[in-house]
């Protein structure tokens, strides 16, 4: 059973569900694969039981559009943009969850995690005020670390 | 620190943990706050039953319900335009009922009724969910009169 009294376990649990709004929208899509799929590589999961799982680092092709479908956000969509600040919440503890426990991990996927988080923060941050300034900065940095797929 | 998020069960628990996304933006409507209520009734009773002791989310530790409006802001927000996806959240609360109650000894009574509800809120017209809801909140009101007396 796993322990869910343990703080960084609530944190992980919290950021393993993809988001609840507009499932079929290119964003909603490209952000759980970008994120929700690459935390839940990291924590283990199988994608047998867990959808979306993603085990490269390296940006795949449906995520390319992340900064692009996130610049066409209608951000006067209430609704929206609140489902996607607590998704994206969630998400970013979960991530400083991972530097918290014991993962087995290398430095570069080390690496990776805090310049995933830096881009959470980003995002929301645009969420707030509509500066996409941050997000392309930050995007860039993580594509020069890990690369894009072709 | 163990934790297994690779098996089935592990996985479907702990993505009920977190709350519904979605967030009616306009206070006017009587469903506004339909989210707090969804959370209230299943996620925070989900969390109890998983053990989460997280001092700042809800955690319903008890089978009582305050909110007793869901049902009918359920059903309004469903009959209006701009309806959330519940159905995703919903997805996951209805599976993490179904495992805590084929895992685990405890909560049976409880659990049938909420996962009654669930299933109900996928299918079911408005009576249906009223029903179920009903019944999940008359359970809670006999507890807590069993353990006044």
């Amino acid at each position: 059973m796993i322990d869910f009294s343990d703080r960084n376990i609530y944190d992980i649990a919290t950021a393993l569900r993809g988001p609840d709004i507009k499932l079929f929208s290119p964003l909603n899509s490209s952000a759980k694969e970008l994120f929700t799929a690459r935390l839940r590589f990291l924590v283990g999961c199988n994608p047998f039981h867990s959808g979306f799982v993603r085990s490269l680092p390296r940006i795949p092709r449906c995520c390319q559009g992340f900064c692009r479908e996130l610049r066409s956000l209608d951000v006067s969509d209430g609704l929206l943009v609140r489902g996607m600040t607590h998704y994206l919440h969630h998400l970013k503890s979960g991530f400083n969850a991972l530097r918290e426990i014991e993962l087995e991990a290398t430095p570069e996927v080390y690496e990776e995690i805090r310049l995933l988080l830096l881009l959470l923060s980003a995002t929301l941050y645009f969420l707030g005020n509509g500066s996409m300034i941050k997000v392309e900065q930050t995007y860039k940095k993580l594509v020069e670390h890990v690369g894009e797929e072709d | 620190m163990e934790f297994n998020f690779a098996e089935h069960n592990g996985y479907m628990l702990a993505s009920a943990v977190r709350g519904p996304d979605f967030a009616m933006e306009d206070s006017s409507k009587p469903y506004y706050d339909l989210h707090l209520e969804l959370k209230h009734t299943f996620t925070a009773r989900v969390r109890f039953f998983l053990g989460v002791s997280y001092g700042l989310c809800e955690i319903r530790d008890t089978p009582v319900i305050r909110d007793v409006h869901m049902a009918t802001k359920y059903n309004a927000a469903c009959k209006s335009e701009s309806c959330p996806c519940i159905s995703h959240y919903l997805y996951h609360i209805l599976d993490a009922l179904i495992i805590l109650k084929e895992t685990t000894e405890e909560h049976h009574a409880e659990l049938s009724l909420m996962i009654n509800l669930a299933y109900t809120m996928f299918g079911g017209d408005d009576e249906e969910i009223q029903y179920a809801f009903s019944e999940l909140i008359k359970y809670g009101e006999l507890w807590e009169a069993n353990n006044e007396a």
